[in-house]
């Protein structure tokens, strides 16, 4: 079965990388037989069919995925609601300070430039250390460089 | 000279304080239109794993996984793995457990896999040695509801609040008054250190008040303390990554870690009203 | 709410032959999720919010309040609301110094436009391609290993004599991800290959292409740190360099830092603000 038969049950992208990369002329060399390998490995590979539902599978496919969707359209509109009462809260905030006091307005306008989050906050893992939260931290004390008499 | 410059600090309307001049060491709080402005500081220890997911989360995820897995193309074994390897017999292991579980409508594959794995564990010598050890999800804190640990309800967010010597209003948000020349986030880290001790390690999100709440102190407070009827309190957000609270025990005299719902069962209602906006729900 | 109810009743009525999915046992766990998107929505999006926050550039509320049970108060009090009247405003012509194109204006800002991860691309060019066609299999190979998607590949738009380049030719490969491949291949990147780069020690904080954006370019060694690749790593011909660029939401590139900052990408030389 040539591999110009199978052209067009082929997806774009396999369709781009065969027009990219033709047999290559035997030479030799294991670089080529990796080449080879990799080739039979892109093109040659039996597919597994995309099950077409039908009739009530159907039904229940796409019940199921509009309730997800649904699902995440309610996610989506609760954190944006408690985002907008926390952005409105701070907004109340600064125009009670701007009408309060000049100065510390001022101050709390400004903005570092190349702040970033610092390497403690760290991203939230499925489960805890084993030491758990350590209760008993010490500031580290601040090294005075000593001056030469 | 302070009489001339605080007019202009303060900007229109303000009024001066002249009650606290007296007392030359310590710097006179400010005030403005009488109200006393302070800073306040909602600290939060932000969730220390991920949480829970829905039953219909799990229940999707699960359909998701087998309905890719019939459309999907088989992976190349021989390509990912050398023949006859370790590696390649745990994958034909896993592939064999994952083949039954897609016949079984009462097992997922994430499930079948995992048994296989944990019996791969028991067999090799080398993962015995090495094992390391997972925390639970749920924490001994949990277990004893100690409202003091950071340990506790580590998927959600955790806030401070610190208990005034006073009957009424006494739970809050740690909070001191801004001195003159000071600013809010410079005020509101002289507080925490002031009030909960040096031991933990905070870092401010910049230096914007996240929510204000403006209240008048009771009549015998302005008897006692004339110069201000009320106080403007500018809320500052903060993350605590270690540490734990020492409260000085003259201002401040217990605290607590509470989650938002805990929330009402310290603070008065009209407080919990102006603040609750701030607060995150998970 | 119906439609969740419907969705589960239906599962749970369905013919064995059709069932393709199972709840099992509930264990407390978050099976399902993604680790970081939910860190996104959950810890980093509100702090970004509050950093990136504008004061003179707050849209008006949509909703005059955004709490629904002030709105439903105030809906059943009966308040005169006096009409407002907004003054019409006057076009004008924006330039920039230097006669530079211009960038886009920057939406007010509100809840809802925080900066964001839009998509990261992760794009390989293999300048071997031009004499031997076959070279960039490896490239599409490994990057497919990488980032669990077909990438596709790039063909020359323009023919360059003094690298023999044609027209038409296939010199790249290129893959865009999205949504839940996209903070998987992030976490991989931030958990497993960054760490183990030598002598590398985070993005400089002069990053960013100016609207946000920002760049990384791996050399080829670095393909060898990636789990997938770890183990067949003899399979592969040739490893190729390649960039990451992740697109953001972001307006400047201090808030394109500052967000993946967020999901813990080192930057290197990086100030937080004074910490206690």
């Amino acid at each position: 079965m040539s591999l110009f038969a199978r052209t067009g049950r082929l997806s774009l992208s396999r369709q781009q990388l065969l027009r990219a990369a033709a047999p290559a002329p035997v030479t030799g060399g294991s670089g080529d037989q990796r080449l080879e390998i990799i080739r039979r490995v892109l093109f040659e590979q039996p597919t597994r069919e995309t099950p077409n539902l039908e009739g009530e599978a159907l039904q229940q496919h796409e019940t199921i995925e509009r309730a997800w969707k649904l699902h995440q359209n309610q996610e989506r509109e609760r954190r944006n609601r408690e985002l907008e009462k926390k952005f409105r809260k701070m907004s109340a905030a600064m125009n009670e300070l701007e009408k309060t006091s000049d100065r510390l307005f001022k101050a709390a306008i400004v903005k570092s430039r190349h702040i970033t989050f610092p390497r403690e906050m760290k991203i939230p893992t499925e489960t805890p250390s084993p030491q758990g939260w350590n209760h008993d931290y010490t500031p580290p004390v601040e090294v005075v460089p000593a001056k030469n008499s | 000279m302070i009489a001339r410059t605080l007019p202009r600090m303060l900007g229109k309307g303000a009024h001066l304080s002249r009650s606290f001049a007296t007392s030359i060491q310590a710097r006179a709080p400010l005030v403005s239109s009488n109200y006393r402005i302070a800073s306040g500081i909602v600290l939060s220890r932000t969730p220390q794993i991920t949480r829970d997911s829905t039953p219909f989360e799990k229940a999707y995820f699960d359909y998701s996984e087998k309905l890719e897995r019939q459309s999907a193309i088989p992976l190349p074994a021989d390509f990912y793995f050398k023949k006859g390897s370790l590696a390649e017999r745990r994958w034909k292991e896993d592939e064999a457990a994952r083949m039954k579980a897609m016949a079984d409508p009462k097992l997922s594959l994430s499930e079948a896999v995992k048994e296989t794995q944990v019996k791969q564990e028991d067999a090799d010598v080398t993962t015995q040695m090495n094992k390391f050890e997972t925390g639970s999800r749920l924490s001994e804190a949990d277990k004893k509801n100690d409202i003091k640990s950071l340990n506790r309800a580590l998927q959600r967010t955790l806030y401070l609040i610190v208990k005034k010597p006073r009957d009424q209003h006494a739970w809050q948000f740690p909070q001191g008054a801004v001195e003159e020349g000071e600013y809010l986030h410079d005020a509101a880290e002289r507080e925490l250190e002031e009030e909960c001790g040096k031991n933990m390690d905070v870092w401010f999100v910049g230096r914007q008040p996240v929510g204000h709440y403006a209240y008048k102190f009771p009549e015998d407070h302005v008897a006692k303390y004339p110069g201000a009827t009320g106080a403007k309190v500018f809320f500052m957000k903060a993350h605590v990554f270690a540490g734990q609270c020492n409260p000085d025990n003259k201002e401040v005299v217990d605290f607590a870690w509470v989650t938002k719902d805990e929330l009402p069962n310290y603070v008065s209602p009209e407080y919990f009203n102006a603040v609750k906006d701030m607060l995150s729900d998970l | 709410m119906a439609l969740r109810l419907l969705a589960q009743r239906s599962l749970a009525r369905a013919a064995p032959s059709h069932r393709l999915f199972s709840t099992g046992a509930v264990v407390a766990s978050s099976h399902g999720l993604n680790r970081l998107k939910e860190h996104y929505h959950n810890i980093v999006a509100e702090d970004l919010m509050v950093l990136t926050y504008d004061h003179t550039k707050v849209s008006p509320p949509t909703l005059k309040n955004a709490d629904l049970e002030a709105l439903l108060n105030n809906a059943i009090s009966e308040k005169v609301e006096e009409p407002v009247v907004v003054a019409p405003k006057v076009e004008e012509v924006r330039k920039r110094k230097g006669g530079k194109p211009l960038k886009p204006i920057q939406p007010l800002k509100n809840g809802s436009n925080i900066p964001t991860l839009d998509k990261i691309t992760v794009h390989a060019m293999v300048k071997d391609a031009i004499h031997q066609k076959n070279h960039i299999l490896s490239a599409f190979m490994a990057l497919q290993s990488i980032t669990a998607t077909k990438p596709e590949v790039i063909f020359a738009k323009t023919s360059v004599a003094n690298w023999k380049l044609r027209e038409g030719m296939p010199i790249g490969v290129k893959v865009t991800l999205r949504g839940k491949e996209m903070y998987q291949f992030l976490d991989k990147l931030v958990e497993i290959v960054l760490p183990r780069l030598k002598e590398w020690h985070g993005l400089p904080m002069t990053s960013g292409d100016g609207n946000g954006n920002i760049g990384i370019g791996f050399p080829p060694s670095a393909l060898a740190l990636f789990p997938e690749i770890e183990g067949s790593f003899d399979m592969y011909p040739k490893m190729t360099g390649f960039d990451v660029v992740f697109n953001t939401t972001a307006n400047t590139n201090a808030e394109g830092r500052l967000l993946l900052s967020g999901f813990n990408v080192p930057f290197k030389g990086a100030k937080t603000q004074t910490k206690k």
